[in-house]
């Protein structure tokens, strides 16, 4: 499949554009920032989640770094990445505005992130081997 | 929502907890997704592995996502109100 770009977002974070529905519903587009410090699949605002009626079935636990841990509803959604499809939980978060793309979703879809701050590339690639091509 | 996650996880959590031992013991790491209506259990390498299983089992849930021998099935470096309160290392 074709190499992604993503962008850097104002606090230079990498970002990718996702689309995300319920596993039989429209899709809606996410700036999506990726985080490799989230071991999830991909979180949306819970306000985002319920206009695209996605709907919680599943309760998990998340550790935050200040040690705190939360109870969050998950639903079982499908994400868009350029042509390719996967489905996972999504998380839907309270109390936020964004949308994360975490490591599951980089182990999932089988993506390697490569990231330069200094030249603003962000990009999601199969294999190493396609940075030769670019 | 109609769907309350601290009472899905406090029932799924007296579910796990008659599991614990065993599960912490042999299967490390794993991910154990529970109805907690029917109280099956389904065990994979990866959330969504688990939830497939459940699904061919045609489970319907609510269901609780648990990570063998960890506090919490997921970590986030940033607190859930966004940029404020991203915590740097």
């Amino acid at each position: 499949m074709a190499t992604l770009r993503g962008s850097l977002d104002s606090s230079r974070s990498p970002v990718v554009t996702i689309a995300v529905s319920a596993p039989s519903g429209p899709s809606t587009f996410f700036d999506a920032v990726i985080d490799t410090g989230f071991t999830g699949f991909v979180q949306v605002p819970e306000l985002r989640a319920q206009e695209l009626g996605l709907t919680p079935r599943t309760a998990s636990e998340t550790q935050y770094p200040d040690g705190r841990i939360d109870t969050i509803p998950l639903a079982w959604a499908r994400v868009t990445l350029g042509a390719e499809v996967q489905e996972g939980f999504i998380h839907i978060q309270r109390g936020s505005d964004e949308a994360i793309v975490g490591v599951e979703f980089l182990r999932i879809s089988r993506k390697t992130l490569v990231l330069s701050i200094t030249d603003g590339t962000v990009l999601l690639i199969d294999t190493l081997a396609d940075l030769s091509l670019l | 929502m109609g769907f309350n996650s601290r009472e899905v996880a406090k029932a799924g959590r007296k579910v796990y907890e008659r599991h614990r031992t065993d599960f912490e013991r042999r299967h490390p790491g794993k991910y154990v997704l529970i109805d907690i209506r029917t109280e099956k259990v389904f065990m994979a390498e990866s959330p969504e592995a688990a939830y497939r299983k459940a699904a061919a089992e045609h489970e319907e849930g609510p269901f609780h996502l648990v990570h063998v021998g960890e506090r919490a099935a997921f970590r986030s470096r940033r607190l859930p109100n966004g940029d404020a309160t991203r915590i740097a290392r």
